[in-house]
């Protein structure tokens, strides 16, 4: 019943905004506790990859800082070294004006996805600096809905 | 490491090839199912989501709970 629906309905606004975006190759499950880091050859290794997909990069990279909760005020950090280090490898094909809308997008559709969890935990979890964090990614959600509902 | 693989898989267009069922960008945004048939092996998780889901429409402010709500009831359509 969920399928058919969806299958037969109009795509959604944020449907529309996805399909347009540019796709490549991810994890969909990149998060800390799924990589391995071995400093003797400094390889760093991704582990179960049954999720992967062709997708917006944002679904690796929102997931991934999703994960990283207990370091939002470095979120900005992170997502601007990201950037760069892809704009160094694409080259000519990054494009900065599609930029700012697919992360912002990205990042609403990160709450969508895992934003009951955190809530949860924001009002539940016994560890007061846990709750604490969850809270405050909870609250950092109004301006990610906000900035993200700007594209659709 | 993530934006090198990101890079060098850039609209690569063999990857939408049927056979490697990687084309699942869309289903990847539908959110968790609340329902409870599909939890009978793990309530608890069905409790995380469904008080999960109530408190966040507590915890944000009624702009962003009402579009919430409408992306979360609906989000492909």
């Amino acid at each position: 019943m969920r399928c058919s629906a969806i299958l037969s309905g109009e795509p959604s606004a944020l449907n529309i905004f996805l399909v347009k975006l540019p796709a490549t190759f991810v994890h969909k499950d990149f998060r800390q506790d799924n990589l391995a880091f071995f400093p003797e050859t400094m390889e760093l290794i991704a582990f179960d990859w049954q999720m992967a997909g062709y997708a917006p990069l944002t679904m690796d990279l929102c997931w991934f800082m999703g994960s990283l909760a207990e370091q939002l005020d470095q979120h900005e950090a992170y997502y601007q070294y990201y950037q760069r280090r892809l704009s160094t490898y694409l080259g000519d094909r990054f494009d900065p004006n599609l930029w700012r809308s697919m992360l912002e997008v990205g990042c609403l559709v990160e709450v969508i996805l895992k934003g009951s969890w955190h809530a949860f935990f924001a009002v539940t979890s016994e560890d007061e600096s846990f709750r604490a964090i969850m809270r405050r990614s909870v609250n950092s959600y109004n301006d990610i809905v906000r900035k993200g509902l700007v594209w659709l | 490491m993530l934006a090198r693989m990101h890079a060098i898989f850039w609209e690569e267009e063999n990857l939408k090839a049927v056979e490697l069922g990687l084309i699942n960008n869309l289903a990847s945004i539908i959110p968790f199912s609340t329902k409870p048939e599909h939890y009978q092996h793990a309530p608890h998780i069905l409790e995380i989501l469904q008080h999960g889901w109530s408190a966040l429409y507590e915890l944000v402010e009624p702009d962003v709970c009402d579009a919430l709500q409408s992306l979360v009831e609906n989000p492909l359509r």
